[in-house]
């Protein structure tokens, strides 16, 4: 499998935010599949392949973009599912947020996320926020083998 | 006749010799059988016959009657012979009775002397005897006096005793009837035997209706099976201590009503028995201001969790917009730019400031929320050293301005080193920002003051400001400088006064337009003693 087989999973409920992260992929010429959810139980459903997403293709995403403040399950929540079921336990997850709050952080980071990144105001900040990202998550990191199955 | 004589050895009183000596032998025995025909005879001391023989009468006294005086220690004893008839009749042939008297006296005091002298020693002994009787008496006597005198000491005294106690039951009585609570005072049964007027007040009974009664009838009846219970075991080892520590405690009113209260209880032996003083308290005004301050305590708080929404809301939603105004300023600016003229591409610009801007606004104002929200943890901090670091990283980020500072060494404090940290930031930003246009710009960090209250300071030599308005220079949003001039949202002293007295200190300005500004801060409450 290369990485660009692979497929990021997108869990962002903002058109805007959507749309310029999507872009931001892009301009650093990030050319994987970009699945995007817009709640929190879509994402799992995406995740488990059910209900919307029972048809998709087979295999876990290479990394998940995950924003906090999500209809009806928040980012929190499908953290602690993501880790608490043994099929996800451990896939990659990177937290995308406008939240800087000290209990976004430590709850993120106690539940196990990967990495926790503040979206930028500014869209130059933010295209290399994003650049970065895809980057490591994309080329750098090596995924645990649990993913390969 | 009883004699009795005293025993003496080496000058020491020994006892007494008590003997019995028979008269009649000693003196008969002075007679032979014929010279007692023609005498009777009579031995006296004083008036007090010692002896005579069975013929003898004085009435019968006549020629020839012999009177012999008998000196003996200590008395004076006298020996008479008178002639019986028939010596009469043979007077003429007979020795002279003078003669015979004088012998007879002569071997009677002979004889008698030792005996007399006995009965004399006899009779010291007597007086001795009596004479330490006497002395016994006398010392009984004085025995009685004195401990007569000490037991009317004791008398006086257990009569003072008396009276004090009488003024200490008094006082006591004034104690219990003046307090300020209701005092009750029961008996080992739990019985009530005295009661003060506010007891009456607040109970609503009167005296007569409580005396004898259990104290049980004080307490509301869903109480009192359980109260009797702990009365007992109260009275099994009694102390001084309140009642039910942690319960509420109620008491029943006369007219059923109830009434909060503290009550503490203090054991007190008297000569009747163990009595328990019971204090009681109505504690209604504090059990409702205690309830009113939950009750502003629940909404102070349902304010704070309010403002930690609002404050989480800014965080996420106020930004999400920006980056949105931003983002798409920027995409429009990429994409389409040259189908703008200049001036279309500059408002484009224009809004990305804007909305830059706000982005710094909404961080400052999240920082500001935080800063009130924060745990403290009090460490010892160096301000010397925080303050070298932040100058550092102004230097660091303008290396072009040349900014003379100087820093006072060893400044400490006991505070919480991230906020100290925040406070320097934004003081020495300041600084360092109004002394932009400075012919020679200076920064000083020092304090003064000592035990009582020390105080820190940032000084410096910039723009200063005008004191009238140093009363809304701590406020947020207050800026004493047009944007032009210096650039800042107005939000750094506000942070520094919130940091300031979040440690129970203060914080105030001097300053003269010109010529710079001075901003002290305490770290602490000021300490009583100065």
């Amino acid at each position: 499998m290369t990485t660009r087989e692979r497929t990021i999973l997108l869990v962002e409920d903002n058109p805007d935010d959507e749309e310029l992260i999507l872009r931001a992929l892009r301009k650093n010429n990030i050319a994987n599949e970009i699945a995007v959810t817009r709640d929190g139980a879509e994402a799992l459903d995406y995740l488990h392949r059910s209900v919307a997403h029972a048809a998709r293709s087979e295999g876990l995403p290479q990394v998940v973009l995950l924003d906090l403040r999500l209809p009806k399950l928040d980012g929190l929540e499908v953290l602690q599912r993501i880790r608490s079921e043994p099929s996800t336990h451990t896939l990659p997850v990177v937290v995308l947020t406008s939240s800087d709050e000290e209990r976004d952080i430590l709850g993120s980071y106690s539940l196990g996320v990967n990495s926790y990144v503040r979206k930028p105001v500014q869209f130059a900040e933010f295209v290399a926020a994003i650049q970065q990202l895809g980057m490591y998550w994309l080329l750098m990191n090596r995924p645990p083998p649990a993913e390969r199955r | 006749m009883l004699a009795v004589a005293p025993l003496r050895r080496a000058g020491r009183f020994d006892g007494f010799l008590i003997g019995i000596v028979d008269v009649d032998r000693l003196f008969g025995s002075l007679l032979s059988q014929e010279e007692r025909q023609r005498y009777d005879m009579a031995v006296y001391d004083g008036r007090e016959p010692l002896y005579a023989t069975p013929g003898f009468d004085l009435r019968g006294a006549g020629p020839g009657a012999v009177d012999a005086a008998l000196i003996v220690e200590n008395a004076s004893w006298r020996l008479t012979l008178l002639p019986t008839p028939k010596a009469r009749a043979e007077a003429e042939s007979a020795i002279p009775p003078l003669v015979f008297g004088s012998g007879l006296a002569l071997a009677v005091l002979l004889t008698l002397t030792v005996h007399f002298m006995l009965a004399a020693r006899l009779h010291s002994a007597t007086l001795l005897l009596a004479n330490r009787e006497l002395h016994r008496q006398m010392q009984a006597e004085i025995e009685l006096r004195r401990s007569n005198t000490s037991l009317a000491t004791l008398n006086a005294r257990l009569e003072q005793e008396v009276a004090e106690r009488a003024r200490a039951e008094e006082r006591f009585r004034l104690g219990i009837e003046s307090a300020p609570n209701a005092m009750v005072i029961t008996d080992r049964q739990g019985r009530i035997v005295q009661v003060n007027t506010q007891t009456l007040r607040w109970f609503r009974h009167e005296r007569a209706a409580l005396i004898g009664q259990p104290i049980e009838m004080l307490i509301p009846p869903r109480f009192r099976e359980q109260h009797v219970g702990h009365r007992e075991g109260y009275q099994a080892a009694p102390t001084a201590r309140p009642m039910g520590v942690k319960l509420e405690l109620y008491a029943l009113r006369g007219d059923g009503t109830e009434f909060p209260v503290d009550v503490s209880l203090s054991p007190i032996e008297l000569h009747e028995g163990l009595r328990v003083i019971c204090a009681i308290a109505d504690i209604t005004e504090r059990k409702q201001a205690e309830s009113e301050l939950r009750q502003s305590n629940t909404a102070l708080a349902a304010v704070n969790r309010e403002l930690e929404a609002f404050a989480y809301a800014v965080s996420h939603d106020l930004r999400q917009p920006l980056r949105g105004m931003s983002g798409f300023g920027q995409v429009l600016l990429e994409e389409y730019g040259e189908r703008l003229d200049e001036t279309g591409r500059s408002y484009l610009q224009r809004i990305q400031a804007a909305s830059r801007r706000m982005g710094q606004l909404i961080d400052d104002l999240l920082d500001l929320s935080r800063i009130t929200r924060r745990e403290m943890h009090h460490e010892e901090v160096r301000l010397s050293e925080l303050a070298e670091e932040v100058i550092l990283s102004l230097r660091e980020r303008e290396p072009e301005r040349a900014v003379a500072v100087a820093i006072a060494p060893g400044l400490v404090a006991r505070a919480d080193a991230r906020m100290v940290h925040i406070v320097l930031e934004n003081l020495l930003g300041n600084a360092w920002k109004f002394t932009a246009h400075a012919p020679h710009p200076r920064i000083e960090v020092g304090a003064e003051g000592g035990d009582g209250e020390r105080a820190f300071h940032v000084r410096d030599n910039g723009a200063g400001f005008d004191m009238a308005y140093a009363g809304k220079l701590f406020a947020p949003f207050q800026r004493l400088h047009g944007a032009h001039e210096f650039p800042g949202a107005g939000i750094g002293l506000a942070t520094v006064q919130r940091i300031v007295s979040r440690h129970g200190g203060r914080v105030w300005a001097d300053a003269e337009p010109g010529k710079g500004a001075t901003i002290h801060f305490t770290l602490e409450p000021p300490t009583e003693a100065g």
